[in-house]
């Protein structure tokens, strides 16, 4: 099957050699491909590890590993999944494409800045998953790395906190990036409340992304220097103080779960409007909601710490603070849900994979609560429970963020369409299996299984299995989805420029997108979800 | 889950069912309410969409509701919380101590265990210490959880309605074996609680005068060692019976098994027969020793450490093994685990890391097997980690226990 | 990196870089802090250790040379790119006195077997220790960036004599100017800390 040239977009060779014309490009939207494709690979990796942790948990005592190993197993899935995969995922592949286009710009602020940005990405990933092979073996300290265990253990914690510390950098400079961008290459017209929520969302992200990874720089380094060196800072021996530890780690990587989730939560504020055909429900609310979560979230870390020893008044008011930040999440999720209202709803695959978002970030943001209720944490911090708890809103959310931010750009990336009946039946399958992988961990929590436990005692065996045969059936749906995926761009039947007739600027270019994007810098004259100014065709007029 | 058996607990039980409660329902609610958008506002059954772009005061009332809600919600996990913290005057102590990956409980009268035993219906205070990195004492049944942290003193408390059996977990990740790190509580009644806080004390008050105590009482084993080696003297390990050749004042040698005539001798005239090869460095103990004590020594020194005197000493050996956590890491059965095995430890080379890079081979003497203890670090064997937590705060008596334990296990020992 | 047409975006950039460098020293200061107020009298006593007179020696050069930054944006946007880059390569050579003296610091201190994990340091009260350990981790990690601002303005100056940067286009040279004020804005800070406790 032959393309003409015109219809591969920024897909087209460039003349400068394959490798050369991907490696070191500036177009932001080949960035985003990279980013998309290594994200894809690693999270290959992170569910694989994720399966087989879920394997040994199949019967008590070894099934199919030793304790280092199965340490070192769950170390890595947590550490690929959070650093390589879901912290970049949505903003450094989806923001990449279709920030700029949706801002009718024809790149982000920085172009080198942010192909520098890429190579940092991979070079830290090289270095993180060096750590594998060398020195003392995989790290095994959890993806947390607390101190003192991290600064005795003989596994080859530095060199992966050093990846840890690359990819941060990463973090910041894409995150600087996009605030620039945004500030400044809006096309003429396109007002801050015309700006589309998912580019809102990237704004808030960015923020907390320079705001808060510097912490988790200068935390990583600090654990180095104590390996290395013996500095003691952490030691209580030599006078420190391993709490400080834990403020330090927290204060980045409670914001960090922001960073997951609020670029999802732009997707998903993006797509329902157009798949009711109806204005979004609030618009200036949920850009509200966004920034507070970005900034009620930079003040709740220490609610992972509830039991750490620290002082009960910063028990109380951490407590109190984690149940503001919640309050924004709620708002979202009512406005969602009234955008339906009164909709001419089109149940198309984005729409299947938006709402299994909403339910399922509500289930795991629901049980946040009772991790963020003092009292009842102390019961169930460091348990299953809390396992439950993270991988409902990171897969549920970000996750399913992204599994509908694929569906939705698929054709304006390829300029084709996958088999929607089987992208909603995998849409449904994840859901169930997800429910069959993560529910039983709730229950597991509540009878006082603690986690990173290779070994368990035999009252919890029925619900470990339950969760093992979860994880089976989300497997078959990942591999069904991404199957359909794969071979839609293969084979997928083409379609037009905006098959979903949204209004947001990105669906007025051709698909794929050109090079330079915009022949002339468009005009923006009404709002991104405004459809009354679409031709029944779908172009804009 | 466990039937609630604690009064603050039941309080933490109570907010989890309040917040249960409202997600349950608030679930249903949106759950319900998308399904039924879905289906009714289908665009077959609702062709045209109506034109909302939001309700100001449907927003504020979804703003305001749940804030006033979770306020409520944060109230009752916070008074739990409080609950669970406050410890009430005079309940009864216990130090806790958690580190790789075992458990200590040290009870007022000096009483130390590996599982807690504590009497129904009395608050108990824990003051919880970590040796080496950070553990976290759990008890699901009471909703009890609090970290222990290496340098810092923490405490919580709990007291329950009735006797039982329950686990406590260790529930902050400490390495390796953070699962194996699960011990028992047991609640008792208080005449039970009594009968068994006795009968540790029991224990410890028993006589001690086994033989390597002896030889320790005297000051025999500053030169001497039993596991084979040889210290400033030569090895006193199962000497009993054996050929040894001497050498007389007058330069005459001879040979002779060793009989208790010979060993008395040897202590109390050291002089007048040297082991060849050796010097005439030994004092006299004529009139140092009292006589219940020589013979005490001497039919140790005849039989060697498999005596029903000496099995004792073994025991207590073992048992402080047990106690200190030895045995989280370390075997009796010859196979290596986080640590090396003791069995056939003693008197074995050991390769160790040299402070100036390589490796040196070493004896596993008494000297040795005591620095590895109270400082594991400045001598780790090959294939080994820098994982062991110092023992320098051992007493005096435990360590040489502890040490002449190991020694019992030396390599040459099934000979 | 080319310039970006945008003055304004540049600089904006430039700024949040700033910032995030500002919250990476930002939890050190936290660290600080809160280690300061577990152990008040240590740290008196350890600080008076310190060299005082070679503390204030460093403090003065690298305010000097800051100015020196600052001149060499000004010449440049006065057209007169010579003087510019005299002013570039002393902001250099002062950098590099300030990482003498530093060296000869450090290297007393050493010598005086007060160093990380030293035998003769863990004997000392813990408080001590700390604050040597936030001592060797703070400078150290100030030295760093002193040595990347000496290699960014080294980047500049070769782009000016490129003719990269030129009056017209000198936002790159600005920006470096930046990144050196907040090198030694972060030293006003240190020295007090660590030098002029009482
Ligand atoms: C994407 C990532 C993500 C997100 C979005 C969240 C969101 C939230 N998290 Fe979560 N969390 C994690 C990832 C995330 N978390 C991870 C990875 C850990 C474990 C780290 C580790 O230890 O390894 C963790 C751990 C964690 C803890 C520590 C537990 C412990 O170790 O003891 C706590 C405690 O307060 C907590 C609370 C919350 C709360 C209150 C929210 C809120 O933001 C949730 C808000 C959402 C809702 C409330 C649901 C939607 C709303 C409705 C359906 C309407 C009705 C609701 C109301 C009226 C309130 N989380
Ligand atoms: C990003 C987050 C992420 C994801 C996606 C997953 C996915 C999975 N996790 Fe993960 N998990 C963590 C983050 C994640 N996990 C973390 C941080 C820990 C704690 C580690 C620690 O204790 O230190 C943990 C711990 C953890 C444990 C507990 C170990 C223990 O405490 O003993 C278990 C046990 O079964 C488990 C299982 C699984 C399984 C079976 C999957 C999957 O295989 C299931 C299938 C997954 C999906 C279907 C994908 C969802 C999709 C996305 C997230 C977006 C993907 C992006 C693109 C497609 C581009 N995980
Ligand atoms: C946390 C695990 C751990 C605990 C608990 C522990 N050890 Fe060890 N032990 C080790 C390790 C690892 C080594 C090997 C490295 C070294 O020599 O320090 C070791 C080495 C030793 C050695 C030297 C053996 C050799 O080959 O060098 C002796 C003797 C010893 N331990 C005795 C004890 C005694 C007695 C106790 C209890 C009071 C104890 N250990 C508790 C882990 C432990
Ligand atoms: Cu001790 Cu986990
Ligand atoms: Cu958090």
């Amino acid at each position: 099957m032959t393309v003409a040239p015109a219809d591969k977009g920024f897909f087209a060779p460039t003349g400068k050699g394959f490798l050369r014309s991907w490696l070191f490009t500036h177009d932001h939207k080949r960035i985003g491909m990279l980013y998309l494709w290594c994200i894809l690979s690693f999270f290959g990796v992170g569910v694989v590890l994720g399966l087989l942790a879920r394997l040994e948990m199949l019967t008590p005592g070894a099934t199919i590993m030793g304790p280092q190993t199965y340490n070192a197993i769950f170390t890595l899935h947590g550490v690929t999944m959070v650093f390589l995969v879901v912290i970049p995922s949505i903003p450094a592949a989806f923001g990449n494409i279709f920030l700029p286009l949706q801002l009718g710009a024809e790149d982000v602020a920085f172009p080198r800045l942010n192909m520098f940005s890429w190579w940092l990405y991979i070079i830290g990933a090289a270095i993180a998953l060096t750590s594998l092979f060398t020195g003392g073996g995989a790290p095994d300290t959890g993806w947390t790395f607390y101190v003192p265990f991290s600064a005795v253990t003989t596994t080859n914690v530095s060199v992966a906190v050093l990846g840890v510390f690359i990819l941060g950098f990463s973090s910041i400079l894409t995150g600087l990036n996009f605030i620039v961008t945004i500030h400044r290459l809006r096309a003429p017209g396109l007002t801050w409340t015309r700006l589309p929520l998912f580019a809102w969302g990237l704004y808030a992200t960015a923020w907390i992304q320079v705001l808060a990874t510097p912490i988790l720089g200068i935390t990583a380094l600090l654990i180095v220097v104590e390996r290395v060196m013996g500095m003691g800072i952490f030691d209580p021996a030599k006078g420190g103080d391993p709490i400080l530890y834990q403020h330090l780690f927290w204060i980045y990587s409670h914001p960090a779960v922001y960073i997951m989730i609020v670029p999802a939560m732009g997707v998903i504020s993006d797509i329902i409007p157009v798949f009711a055909r109806k204005n979004i429900f609030g618009y200036k609310t949920i850009v509200g909601s966004s920034l507070a979560i970005a900034f009620a979230g930079s003040l709740v870390w220490a609610h992972h710490m509830f039991v750490s020893g620290m002082s009960d008044t910063a028990v109380m008011i951490f407590s109190f603070l984690t149940f503001v930040v919640a309050v924004p999440s709620a708002v979202k999720v009512f406005n969602w849900t009234s955008t339906l209202y009164k909709g001419a709803i089109r149940p198309e695959p984005p729409l299947i994979f938006a709402l299994g978002f909403i339910f399922l970030f509500s289930m795991g943001g629901i049980t946040g609560l009772v991790l963020g209720s003092a009292g009842t944490d102390m019961h169930v911090h460091d348990t299953y429970f809390v396992v439950g708890h993270f991988h409902y809103v990171i897969f549920g959310g970000t996750g399913f963020g992204m599994f509908a931010a694929m569906h939705y750009w698929f054709p304006k990336i390829t300029g084709r369409m996958y088999n929607k009946t089987i992208a909603t039946t995998s849409a449904i399958i994840l859901i169930i299996g997800m429910n069959g992988l993560y529910f039983p961990m709730y229950l597991l929590g509540l009878q006082g299984m603690p986690r990173r436990y290779y070994d368990y005692l035999p009252q919890f065996t029925n619900l470990q299995v339950a969760s093992t045969v979860g994880s089976w059936v989300t497997l078959i749906g990942l591999v069904l989805m991404f199957s359909n995926l794969a071979r839609g761009w293969k084979h997928g039947q083409k379609v037009g420029d905006n098959p979903w007739e949204a209004a947001t600027l990105e669906w007025t270019l051709p698909s794929p997108p050109p090079t330079n994007n915009f022949d002339q810098e468009p005009v923006v004259t009404h709002g991104p979800y405004d459809f009354k100014h679409l031709s029944p065709g779908g172009t804009d007029q | 889950m466990y039937a609630q058996v604690f009064s603050a607990a039941k309080e933490v039980d109570q907010a989890f069912l309040i917040i249960l409660g409202f997600s349950v329902f608030i679930m249903v609610f949106v759950t319900g309410l998308m399904l039924w958008f879905l289906y009714r506002y289908h665009h077959k059954r609702h062709p045209v969409a109506a034109d909302i772009e939001g309700n100001i005061w449907a927003e504020i009332l979804w703003t305001v509701i749940p804030t006033i809600i979770v306020m409520g919600l944060f109230w009752t996990g916070w008074s739990s919380f409080k609950a669970m913290r406050t410890i009430p005057e005079g309940a009864m102590v216990v130090q806790a101590e958690g580190r790789m990956w075992s458990w200590k409980f040290t009870y007022e009268t000096g009483k130390t265990s590996e599982i807690l035993v504590v009497p129904v219906d009395t608050p108990v205070k824990l003051e919880l210490s970590a040796k080496d990195v950070i553990h976290s004492f759990y008890v699901p049944a009471m909703r009890l959880k609090w970290d222990m942290v290496p340098g810092m003193d923490t405490d919580a408390w709990f007291e329950s309605d009735a006797p039982g059996e329950f686990d406590i977990f260790c529930a902050e990740y400490c390495g390796l074996k953070h699962s194996n790190m699960v011990t028992t509580l047991r609640v008792v009644s208080p005449e039970e609680f009594q009968a068994w806080l006795q009968e540790g004390a029991q224990v410890s008050a028993a006589p001690m005068l086994t033989g390597p105590e002896l030889l320790d009482r005297y000051g025999c084993l500053d030169c001497h060692t039993l596991d084979g080696s040889e210290g400033v003297g030569p090895g006193l390990g199962k000497i009993g019976g054996k050929e040894v050749s001497l050498v007389l004042p007058d330069g005459t040698r001879t040979r002779l098994a060793r009989d208790e005539a010979y060993l008395r001798r040897a202590i109390l005239d050291p002089s007048a027969e040297l082991v060849k090869d050796w010097e005439d460095l030994m004092f006299s103990y004529d009139g140092e020793i009292p006589e219940e004590d020589l013979e005490g020594i001497v039919s140790f020194l005849m039989t060697g450490q498999v005596t029903a005197e000496a099995a004792p000493a073994m025991l207590l050996g073992q048992k402080i093994a047990d106690e200190e956590g030895c045995l989280a890491c370390h075997t009796t059965d010859g196979t290596d685990d986080v640590g090396p095995s003791f069995k056939g430890l003693a008197g074995s080379m050991r390769r160790v890391d040299a402070a100036a890079g390589g490796t040196q081979e070493l004896l596993a003497d008494i000297l040795y097997l005591t620095e590895s203890i109270v400082n594991p670090s400045a001598l780790i064997s090959e294939g080994f980690d820098d994982g062991m937590p110092s023992f320098e705060n051992l007493t005096p008596d435990r360590l040489k226990l502890l040490v002449e334990w190991l020694a019992s296990m030396r390599k040459d020992a099934d000979e | 990196m080319t310039l970006p047409k945008d003055y304004l975006g540049a600089k904006m950039g430039m700024w949040l870089f700033l910032f995030t460098e500002i919250l990476l020293f930002g939890g050190l200061f936290v660290l600080y802090s809160v280690t300061m107020q577990r152990y008040p009298v240590e740290f008196h006593t350890a600080s008076q250790m310190l060299d005082v007179t070679m503390g204030t020696l460093n403090t003065v050069v690298l305010i000097t040379s800051s100015l020196f930054a600052a001149l060499a944006v000004i010449a440049l946007q006065r057209g007169d790119i010579r003087r510019s880059k005299i002013f570039i390569l002393l902001t250099i050579l002062l950098a590099g006195v300030f990482l003498a003296d530093k060296y000869m610091e450090w290297g007393a201190k050493i010598h005086h077997g007060i160093y990380p994990n030293s035998p003769h340091l863990t004997d000392w009260p813990e408080g001590q220790q700390a604050f040597f350990a936030l001592y060797y981790t703070m400078t150290g990690l100030h030295g760093i960036h002193v040595v990347l601002g000496m290699g960014l303005l080294g980047w500049v100056y070769w782009l000016i004599s490129k003719g990269k940067i030129t009056p017209e286009q000198h936002v790159t040279l600005e920006n470096a100017g930046l990144y050196w004020h907040l090198v030694d804005l972060i030293w006003i800070y240190l020295f007090p800390l660590f030098y002029l406790i009482t």
